[in-house]
Protein backbone atom coordinates (compact mmCIF):
# COMPACT_ATOMS: atom_id res chain seq x y z
CA UNK A 1 0.00 0.00 0.00
CA UNK A 2 1.52 3.47 -1.36
CA UNK A 3 1.16 6.86 0.16
CA UNK A 4 -1.15 9.18 -1.52
CA UNK A 5 -0.39 12.06 -3.28
CA UNK A 6 -3.26 15.08 -2.98
CA UNK A 7 -3.85 17.35 -5.98
CA UNK A 8 -5.44 21.00 -5.41
CA UNK A 9 -6.99 23.20 -8.15
CA UNK A 10 -8.29 26.60 -7.65
CA UNK A 11 -9.64 29.42 -9.63
CA UNK A 12 -9.52 33.03 -9.02
CA UNK A 13 -13.06 33.06 -7.09
CA UNK A 14 -11.88 32.78 -3.90
CA UNK A 15 -13.05 29.35 -2.58
CA UNK A 16 -16.55 31.21 -2.65
CA UNK A 17 -18.87 28.87 -5.17
CA UNK A 18 -20.01 25.86 -6.05
CA UNK A 19 -16.28 24.01 -7.88
CA UNK A 20 -14.56 27.05 -7.97
CA UNK A 21 -11.88 24.52 -5.83
CA UNK A 22 -11.34 20.78 -5.77
CA UNK A 23 -8.71 18.09 -5.25
CA UNK A 24 -8.53 15.10 -6.33
CA UNK A 25 -6.07 11.95 -5.44
CA UNK A 26 -3.19 11.77 -7.98
CA UNK A 27 -4.19 8.26 -7.93
CA UNK A 28 -7.60 8.79 -9.34
CA UNK A 29 -5.89 10.71 -12.49
CA UNK A 30 -6.94 9.34 -15.72
CA UNK A 31 -5.37 11.15 -18.56
CA UNK A 32 -5.34 14.37 -20.01
CA UNK A 33 -6.27 15.68 -23.49
CA UNK A 34 -5.06 19.36 -25.14
CA UNK A 35 -8.50 21.19 -26.38
CA UNK A 36 -6.56 24.09 -28.18
CA UNK A 37 -2.90 25.41 -28.43
CA UNK A 38 -4.33 27.54 -25.17
CA UNK A 39 -6.19 24.62 -23.20
CA UNK A 40 -5.73 21.38 -21.59
CA UNK A 41 -7.98 19.48 -20.01
CA UNK A 42 -7.10 16.99 -16.82
CA UNK A 43 -9.69 14.22 -16.20
CA UNK A 44 -10.03 12.41 -12.99
CA UNK A 45 -12.24 9.58 -11.57
CA UNK A 46 -15.77 11.27 -10.98
CA UNK A 47 -16.16 12.43 -7.07
CA UNK A 48 -19.74 10.79 -7.23
CA UNK A 49 -18.51 7.22 -7.33
CA UNK A 50 -19.81 6.27 -10.14
CA UNK A 51 -17.19 5.62 -12.28
CA UNK A 52 -17.87 6.83 -15.43
CA UNK A 53 -18.44 10.20 -16.67
CA UNK A 54 -15.29 11.63 -15.75
CA UNK A 55 -14.49 15.02 -13.92
CA UNK A 56 -12.29 17.43 -15.65
CA UNK A 57 -10.25 20.31 -14.80
CA UNK A 58 -9.59 22.86 -17.95
CA UNK A 59 -6.27 24.47 -17.62
CA UNK A 60 -5.65 27.80 -19.86
CA UNK A 61 -2.58 29.12 -20.59
CA UNK A 62 -0.63 31.28 -23.12
CA UNK A 63 0.03 29.93 -26.57
CA UNK A 64 3.25 30.65 -27.84
CA UNK A 65 3.81 32.80 -31.19
CA UNK A 66 6.51 31.25 -33.10
CA UNK A 67 7.59 34.23 -35.21
CA UNK A 68 11.30 33.90 -34.77
CA UNK A 69 13.29 31.15 -36.43
CA UNK A 70 14.74 30.16 -40.11
CA UNK A 71 12.70 29.27 -42.60
CA UNK A 72 13.08 25.89 -43.57
CA UNK A 73 13.42 24.43 -47.18
CA UNK A 74 9.73 23.30 -47.50
CA UNK A 75 8.40 27.01 -45.42
CA UNK A 76 6.11 28.13 -47.67
CA UNK A 77 2.38 28.90 -46.43
CA UNK A 78 0.92 25.77 -47.25
CA UNK A 79 3.44 24.03 -46.31
CA UNK A 80 3.89 22.06 -43.17
CA UNK A 81 4.34 24.17 -39.97
CA UNK A 82 7.91 24.86 -38.81
CA UNK A 83 9.98 27.62 -37.15
CA UNK A 84 9.42 30.70 -38.29
CA UNK A 85 6.39 30.42 -39.53
CA UNK A 86 4.39 32.94 -37.62
CA UNK A 87 1.38 30.78 -36.71
CA UNK A 88 0.87 30.43 -32.48
CA UNK A 89 2.10 26.99 -31.73
CA UNK A 90 1.39 25.00 -28.35
CA UNK A 91 4.52 24.28 -26.55
CA UNK A 92 3.07 25.42 -23.11
CA UNK A 93 0.55 22.14 -23.64
CA UNK A 94 3.92 19.94 -23.16
CA UNK A 95 5.20 21.96 -20.37
CA UNK A 96 2.07 22.45 -18.48
CA UNK A 97 1.30 18.47 -19.09
CA UNK A 98 4.98 17.52 -17.93
CA UNK A 99 4.89 19.56 -14.90
CA UNK A 100 1.60 18.15 -14.11
CA UNK A 101 3.53 14.94 -14.38
CA UNK A 102 6.21 15.67 -11.99
CA UNK A 103 4.08 17.39 -9.37
CA UNK A 104 1.34 14.41 -9.21
CA UNK A 105 4.52 11.74 -9.34
CA UNK A 106 4.44 9.88 -6.09
CA UNK A 107 8.00 9.29 -6.43
CA UNK A 108 8.94 12.99 -5.65
CA UNK A 109 11.10 12.96 -2.00
CA UNK A 110 10.25 15.32 0.86
CA UNK A 111 7.68 17.06 0.07
CA UNK A 112 4.59 16.89 1.31
CA UNK A 113 1.13 14.81 0.13
CA UNK A 114 -0.69 18.07 -0.85
CA UNK A 115 0.17 19.46 -4.01
CA UNK A 116 -0.95 22.67 -5.55
CA UNK A 117 -1.48 22.01 -9.29
CA UNK A 118 -2.70 25.72 -9.50
CA UNK A 119 -3.97 28.05 -7.45
CA UNK A 120 -5.63 32.14 -8.70
CA UNK A 121 -6.57 32.97 -5.94
CA UNK A 122 -4.55 35.91 -3.70
CA UNK A 123 -2.20 33.73 -1.75
CA UNK A 124 -0.56 34.05 1.89
CA UNK A 125 3.52 34.23 2.08
CA UNK A 126 5.47 31.73 3.80
CA UNK A 127 2.95 28.96 4.71
CA UNK A 128 4.54 26.47 2.67
CA UNK A 129 2.11 24.61 0.40
CA UNK A 130 -0.62 26.95 1.15
CA UNK A 131 1.18 29.81 -0.34
CA UNK A 132 1.99 27.85 -3.62
CA UNK A 133 0.29 29.21 -6.27
CA UNK A 134 1.68 26.31 -8.65
CA UNK A 135 2.35 26.11 -12.67
CA UNK A 136 3.12 29.44 -13.27
CA UNK A 137 1.76 29.05 -17.07
CA UNK A 138 -1.07 28.53 -15.68
CA UNK A 139 -3.82 31.39 -16.12
CA UNK A 140 -7.19 30.06 -15.88
CA UNK A 141 -8.86 26.82 -14.09
CA UNK A 142 -12.94 25.57 -14.61
CA UNK A 143 -13.72 22.58 -12.85
CA UNK A 144 -16.43 20.27 -13.99
CA UNK A 145 -17.63 18.04 -11.16
CA UNK A 146 -21.04 16.66 -12.10
CA UNK B 1 5.12 -11.26 29.41
CA UNK B 2 3.07 -11.63 25.82
CA UNK B 3 2.75 -8.43 24.07
CA UNK B 4 -0.38 -8.63 22.07
CA UNK B 5 0.01 -6.57 18.76
CA UNK B 6 -2.08 -3.77 17.42
CA UNK B 7 -3.95 -5.95 15.15
CA UNK B 8 -4.28 -3.70 11.67
CA UNK B 9 -7.62 -2.59 10.24
CA UNK B 10 -9.15 -2.70 6.80
CA UNK B 11 -5.68 -4.53 5.68
CA UNK B 12 -3.34 -1.93 7.69
CA UNK B 13 -4.70 1.42 6.27
CA UNK B 14 -5.28 4.67 7.27
CA UNK B 15 -9.04 5.21 8.54
CA UNK B 16 -10.27 8.54 8.97
CA UNK B 17 -13.86 9.80 10.73
CA UNK B 18 -16.20 12.55 10.45
CA UNK B 19 -18.73 12.95 12.74
CA UNK B 20 -21.91 15.71 12.61
CA UNK B 21 -23.99 13.77 15.64
CA UNK B 22 -25.04 10.56 16.95
CA UNK B 23 -26.90 9.66 14.22
CA UNK B 24 -24.68 10.76 11.17
CA UNK B 25 -21.09 9.48 11.63
CA UNK B 26 -18.55 8.81 8.61
CA UNK B 27 -15.34 6.06 8.88
CA UNK B 28 -13.69 4.52 6.55
CA UNK B 29 -9.92 3.88 4.97
CA UNK B 30 -8.35 6.97 3.28
CA UNK B 31 -7.99 5.06 0.24
CA UNK B 32 -11.44 5.51 -0.63
CA UNK B 33 -11.31 9.05 -0.47
CA UNK B 34 -12.62 10.10 -3.96
CA UNK B 35 -11.71 14.06 -3.72
CA UNK B 36 -13.39 17.19 -2.60
CA UNK B 37 -14.59 20.03 -3.84
CA UNK B 38 -15.50 23.73 -2.92
CA UNK B 39 -19.47 23.70 -2.64
CA UNK B 40 -19.65 27.61 -2.05
CA UNK B 41 -18.53 30.33 0.84
CA UNK B 42 -17.20 27.90 3.54
CA UNK B 43 -19.13 25.07 2.38
CA UNK B 44 -16.83 21.63 1.13
CA UNK B 45 -18.26 18.37 -0.07
CA UNK B 46 -15.61 15.09 0.76
CA UNK B 47 -16.63 12.08 -1.12
CA UNK B 48 -15.97 8.28 -0.25
CA UNK B 49 -16.82 5.37 -1.97
CA UNK B 50 -20.31 4.21 -0.66
CA UNK B 51 -19.91 1.64 2.14
CA UNK B 52 -23.49 0.53 1.65
CA UNK B 53 -23.23 -1.21 -2.13
CA UNK B 54 -24.89 1.49 -3.89
CA UNK B 55 -23.33 3.15 -6.76
CA UNK B 56 -23.42 6.65 -5.29
CA UNK B 57 -20.76 8.23 -3.13
CA UNK B 58 -21.01 8.65 0.41
CA UNK B 59 -21.03 12.61 0.68
CA UNK B 60 -19.97 14.63 3.46
CA UNK B 61 -21.00 18.58 3.95
CA UNK B 62 -18.52 20.62 6.05
CA UNK B 63 -18.11 23.99 7.06
CA UNK B 64 -15.08 26.09 7.32
CA UNK B 65 -13.92 29.57 8.18
CA UNK B 66 -14.44 31.72 5.32
CA UNK B 67 -13.59 35.29 6.37
CA UNK B 68 -10.32 36.60 4.29
CA UNK B 69 -12.31 36.37 1.01
CA UNK B 70 -9.49 34.24 -0.64
CA UNK B 71 -10.49 30.64 0.50
CA UNK B 72 -7.16 30.43 2.19
CA UNK B 73 -8.66 29.18 4.91
CA UNK B 74 -10.39 26.12 2.95
CA UNK B 75 -7.50 25.60 1.02
CA UNK B 76 -5.55 25.27 4.52
CA UNK B 77 -8.10 22.50 5.83
CA UNK B 78 -7.63 21.04 2.65
CA UNK B 79 -3.83 20.70 3.25
CA UNK B 80 -4.66 19.62 7.02
CA UNK B 81 -7.22 16.80 5.63
CA UNK B 82 -4.61 15.40 2.78
CA UNK B 83 -2.00 15.21 5.86
CA UNK B 84 -4.63 13.28 7.61
CA UNK B 85 -4.72 10.92 5.31
CA UNK B 86 -0.93 10.29 4.66
CA UNK B 87 0.54 7.62 5.69
CA UNK B 88 -1.87 4.44 4.09
CA UNK B 89 0.62 2.11 5.09
CA UNK B 90 0.46 2.85 8.71
CA UNK B 91 -1.16 0.02 10.36
CA UNK B 92 -4.47 0.77 12.09
CA UNK B 93 -3.81 4.13 12.06
CA UNK B 94 -7.34 6.04 12.69
CA UNK B 95 -7.73 9.83 12.43
CA UNK B 96 -10.82 11.71 13.53
CA UNK B 97 -10.90 14.77 11.18
CA UNK B 98 -14.21 16.28 12.61
CA UNK B 99 -16.30 15.77 15.58
CA UNK B 100 -19.35 18.28 15.38
CA UNK B 101 -20.28 16.37 19.00
CA UNK B 102 -17.17 16.93 20.86
CA UNK B 103 -15.97 19.58 18.66
CA UNK B 104 -12.88 17.98 17.85
CA UNK B 105 -11.03 19.69 14.34
CA UNK B 106 -8.43 18.71 12.40
CA UNK B 107 -7.79 22.34 11.89
CA UNK B 108 -8.89 25.49 13.30
CA UNK B 109 -11.03 26.74 10.36
CA UNK B 110 -12.31 23.59 10.00
CA UNK B 111 -16.11 24.59 12.07
CA UNK B 112 -18.70 21.24 11.35
CA UNK B 113 -19.70 18.41 9.94
CA UNK B 114 -22.98 19.25 8.06
CA UNK B 115 -24.19 16.38 6.86
CA UNK B 116 -23.33 12.73 6.51
CA UNK B 117 -25.01 10.87 3.47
Amino acid sequence: MREENYLYFANNGGNSTDKDMAMFPASTFRGAVSISNTTAEFFFAPQDGTGTTANGVLLTFAAVADTTGATTANGTASGNPHVGDGIARSANTRLVMEKFAQLASGNRKNTTNFTVIKDLNTLPANEGPVSSSGISEVTAVAITID
Amino acid sequence: MAVQNAIPSHGGETLVTLIKDPNEKFCGPASNFLGLKCDGAGSMKLRFEDIDGSAAATVIDVTVTDTVGTGVEMKRVCQAIAGAMSGYGIQGKFVKVADTLTSDFIHADLLSVDAVA
